[in-house]
């Protein structure tokens, strides 16, 4: 029964998505490409924090890594947009393996500070760097050229052309990080975060895991760099700035990292809210971290932990303590 | 393959001034239930810990199966055959008792990196956490959080997961310590039985006695840093020095 009703609200919700595609404004239709790709920017960031129990604050290097490939292949190579984001995307996961390298020899806080020095790296490499990368102006005049498959072209230099790439690079994002959480890699990151000693005595590499995770995650923000991207046609040396790492913390927060529909939500929440405040007033994060305090202290594990508790204690007056099933 | 399961040459270790291992010499044979008894201090621990590579070695070589182990990191030397279960509670808190044993016989299948195979597909794979389960009498708990069983059960599970990776050698650090009386028959039985199957040779560390002598073939007494007993029960037992050392402490106190 349970089963069923989450088959409708999928599908529900997958149809809305198609339904703003062509029904949606222009307005609309932006903001729902920018919640996407900050959906999957989190989903793959998640693996890292909810999933193995590690916070970065360098991520934001990894997608203006995946931005910059895909601006600087479009730029000097060729404007093919799929040639340009595996570019983008073997830019940040050569990054991330980089980084990673040395940044998984340490745990907690060294790791989080670690990822923060790497990511300010990037930052002031992009911003110094002028001949290469723009500098302050970023890479300007990347052009959405059609997708050209060999037998077919897709052109997606118009808006809701480009939502529907979009939304199925979010498609395909969820469908891999969905695999990857139930697969047995995905049940030894959770044992990496539970309990790192008991995995090495479980006869498994916690580094090579914990450097596969953040790989894994640093490509997904690859590909979320590259998409942002061509949304705007430009880079920003800002998006490679350690508060952009902040993003895909916060929406995992507010979705609730140890769910799988928590960076999604989060994602929609995040940037709708945004939006809204913004019209009414200058300082929007003032109210938004008021937001993000009540959602934090009032609803445990996020929204959407909070609210399957919530629907759970419901049914069953007397929570399970967790005792035998 | 006439090389001795463990042989430990020369080892050593000290803490600042407290040497916690000098020169020690010894050979495990396979199939041979050993426990390594000792007062407080006698460095125990850190002698488990040196063998399963948690703390390295100031001096002297670790033999497993006639390879030189000693720089060895831990998972592989698991890999290899030789782990160990902890005196503290160590397993995965906010996994199920499935899950929690799945994780080391993923590893040991050589599943572990799968990266998009449903783990339900694993059918193997799920027979053999079952039967871990079986034989340390958790599977009725299979779907249970462990952090919510009760103290003895998590070291059940502990126990199982050590067993998980099927080593050839497994070193039980105070095995049954904080179990009640069924449990620790239950666990002592498992021990027996699994020794005698002879697939896998248990050296276990001990502070009870009662235990001790009941079960090993072969006991070792360590005291500050040395090896002072070898033998038969019978022979520690009857040995002035240990009774020195060890049992007349005991029976003192």
């Amino acid at each position: 029964m349970k089963r069923f009703w989450i088959y409708v609200s999928i599908a529900l919700i997958l149809a809305g998505l198609v339904a703003i595609g062509f029904f949606g404004g222009r307005f609309v239709v932006y903001l729902s490409m920018r919640v996407l790709i900050l959906s999957i920017f989190a989903l793959g960031y998640n693996l890292l924090l909810g999933r193995t129990g590690l916070l970065s604050f360098g991520h934001a290097a990894f997608y203006a890594g995946g931005a910059y490939g895909l601006g600087l292949f479009s730029i000097h190579v060729a404007t093919n947009p799929l040639l340009g984001i595996i570019a983008g995307v073997a830019l940040a996961c050569m990054m991330a393996l980089i980084i990673g390298f040395f940044c998984v020899r340490h745990t907690e806080i060294y790791f989080a500070m670690l990822t923060l020095a790497f990511g300010m790296m990037v930052f002031s490499l992009i911003w110094n760097l002028r001949d290469v990368t723009g500098g302050d102006d970023g890479l300007v005049g990347i052009v959405r050229a059609p997708i050209s498959l060999g037998i077919a072209t897709i052109p997606i230099s118009k808006a809701t052309h480009y939502y529907f790439f979009v939304l199925f690079c979010f498609l395909l994002t969820v469908a891999l990080v969905y695999r990857i959480r139930r697969s047995p890699f995905g049940l030894v990151l959770a044992g990496v975060r539970e309990n790192d000693r008991r995995v090495e005595f479980a006869g498994l590499s916690v580094r090579n895991y914990r450097l596969a995770a953040f790989v894994i995650s640093g490509s997904f923000a690859g590909l979320a760099g590259t998409l942002g991207a061509l949304l705007e046609s430009n880079t920003n040396p800002f998006s490679a700035h350690w508060s952009h790492s902040a993003e895909p913390i916060l929406v995992s927060l507010i979705g609730g990292i140890q769910t799988f529909a928590g960076p999604i939500v989060g994602s929609a929440l995040f940037i709708v809210l945004r939006e809204v405040i913004e019209r009414f007033t200058q300082n929007w994060m003032l109210w938004f971290g008021l937001i993000l305090l009540a959602i934090i202290m009032g609803l445990r594990g996020g929204v959407v932990g909070g609210l399957a508790q919530l629907f759970r204690s419901e049914k069953c007056p007397a929570p399970p303590s967790g005792g035998a099933r | 393959m006439n090389a001795p399961l463990l042989e430990i040459r020369g080892l050593s270790k000290a803490f600042g001034r407290v040497v916690t291992a000098s020169n020690i010499n010894l050979t495990i044979a396979s199939g041979v239930l050993t426990s390594i008894i000792g007062p407080n201090g006698a460095g125990k621990s850190t002698l488990i810990n040196m063998l399963s590579g948690s703390l390295p070695v100031d001096s002297g070589q670790i033999l497993f199966q006639g390879t030189d182990i000693t720089r060895l990191p831990i998972h592989r030397r698991v890999r290899m055959g030789l782990c160990r279960s902890f005196q503290v509670v160590n397993i995965f808190p906010d996994l199920t008792v499935f899950d929690n044993v799945q994780i080391p016989v993923l590893a040991v299948r050589r599943r572990a990196r799968r990266l998009f195979r449903p783990l339900a597909r694993e059918a193997g794979v799920r027979e053999e956490v079952s039967q871990v389960l079986d034989r340390v009498g958790l599977a009725a708990q299979a779907q249970t959080v462990a952090s919510a069983l009760s103290h003895g059960d998590q070291r059940l599970l502990e126990v199982g997961l050590a067993l998980a990776v099927r080593p050839r050698l497994l070193f039980l650090d105070e095995p049954t310590a904080g179990m009640n009386p069924v449990e620790r028959v239950r666990v002592l039985e498992n021990i027996r039985g699994l020794s005698a199957e002879g697939k896998t040779t248990f050296v276990i560390v001990e502070h009870d006695m009662d235990i001790v002598f009941s079960l090993s073939e072969r006991v070792i007494v360590l005291h500050h840093g040395e090896i002072i007993g070898d033998g038969t029960t019978r022979e520690i037992q009857s040995s002035p020095k240990v009774r020195e050392v060890y049992l007349g402490e005991e029976v003192a106190a």
